[in-house]
């Protein structure tokens, strides 16, 4: 009995010390891109808007066929710039390939318009 | 940074700089060669690139991480982006020949976005141009399904100014282009940082390696530090930084959580209390961790 007791008191008074001082679970230490941008006066308008651009993005690949997994990892391997530039602009943007049925298509609606103006 | 650019940019100069002259020709012979799949250059030119630095990247890998099948190609940033996930760090290039051919000079293989047709009609290509011959004023290329493409320098440019003279390289990350400059490099060792940590603290030694002072990539030595568990290290980045940048609130912050995770009480308050008297646009994090130091 004695034992337990001596025991429990000192877990007691531990488990009191952790509720009236609760550790810090993570710190807040400042990130990397953070220390590097320095402007963020208006962090979490600016947090938002990454977040909506993410979405954005993600939401063109999967709809340009690249399949949702794939789609995820890549929007992730962004950085926030990037993020921002494809959400701007991702259909105008050249995408290094070869060239596409759809070129092919209006070069020869044109040549076709040309000759039939000639 | 993109078609904007495209109109028209003037014919580049591809004369060899008078005070540091680069060798008449280099080629790094090595670099390996993916016959390119339909559509599919931007994944060969990746997996050249990333081979030419030590990573071995298969293609059909690369697609999954590059390749957009609505468009039938790949995209700049994408394209950067998983030269990262392979852990090279992406160095985009300033848009003149110089540095292309620097870079060459130094042996690292450049990828090149080019139009290979008209401005109203355009065929994007990646390609990786892997040396070039002041002497005959040529470049080679690995490109599509040519293994030596060479190319008339005035040619090449005409195709790669069409894309505002878009180049990048993807280096292993101990070593620095050739090219170059503190903030770019440093930037480009941070965008890594998420996705290869392990390369991205490479980088961050390597920047400190040319330029010793810089803050960004100290504190990102001193977060990768921590975010592994190795808090000793983490605490040697931050008094570096907070000793080198007395002004920067944000290593003060940093060094200040360190100390308090470390036990050392009064030197955790003092270092927050100094962030939060320099203040600045993260004023409130200094405040919350003194707050959880002074609680705690």
């Amino acid at each position: 009995m004695k034992k337990t007791s001596a025991r429990i008191v000192p877990i007691a008074l531990l488990a009191l010390a952790v509720g009236f001082h609760p550790p810090v679970l993570r710190a807040e230490l400042v990130s990397t891109p953070d220390v590097a941008s320095q402007a963020s006066a208006e962090a979490d308008r600016a947090k938002v808007q990454h977040f909506l651009e993410q979405a954005t993005v993600k939401e063109r690949l999967l709809a340009m066929g690249v399949d949702g997994i794939a789609a995820a990892d890549r929007v992730a391997a962004l950085d926030q710039q990037e993020i921002h530039a494809l959400a701007q602009r991702i259909d105008a943007m050249p995408a290094g390939g070869n060239i596409t049925t759809m070129e092919w298509i209006l070069i020869i609606l044109v040549a076709i318009l040309v000759v039939i103006a000639l | 940074m993109l078609l904007a650019a495209c109109a028209s940019f003037p014919p580049g100069d591809w004369g060899n700089p008078p005070g540091d002259p680069f060798p008449a020709w280099a080629e790094r012979t090595d670099a390996p060669f993916h016959p390119q799949e339909e559509y599919q250059c931007g994944p060969a030119a990746l997996a050249t690139a990333l081979g030419s630095a030590g990573i071995r990247r298969a293609p059909e890998d690369l697609v999954r991480e590059v390749y957009i099948p609505a468009r039938q190609g790949s995209l700049q940033p994408e394209m950067l982006a998983a030269a990262r996930r392979s852990g090279a760090v992406a160095y985009p290039l300033a848009a003149e020949p110089q540095a292309l051919l620097k870079e060459l000079a130094a042996g690292h293989p450049v990828v090149v976005l080019q139009n290979l047709r008209l401005d109203w009609a355009p065929q994007w290509h990646y390609a990786v141009v892997v040396g070039y011959d002041l002497r005959s004023r040529e470049v080679v290329l690995r490109s599509g399904r040519e293994q030596r493409l060479v190319m008339e320098i005035d040619a090449f440019d005409r195709t790669w100014a069409k894309s505002g003279r878009w180049a990048f390289v993807a280096l292993p990350p101990d070593r620095l282009p050739a090219t170059a400059a503190e903030g770019g490099y440093v930037n480009a060792a941070v965008a890594l940082e998420r996705v290869a940590p392990a390369a991205a603290e490479g980088a961050y030694r390597t920047a400190l390696g040319r330029w010793p002072h810089n803050l960004v990539a100290r504190m990102g030595l001193g977060n990768i530090a921590y975010a592994r568990g190795d808090i000793e290290a983490a605490e040697l980045a931050f008094r570096r930084a907070a000793a080198d940048h007395p002004d920067s609130g944000d290593a003060w912050n940093n060094l200040a959580q360190i100390l308090h995770e470390r036990g050392q009480a009064q030197a955790a308050r003092d270092a927050a209390e100094r962030a939060m008297a320099i203040g600045g646009p993260r004023l409130p994090t200094y405040r919350r961790t003194f707050e959880s130091i002074a609680g705690g």
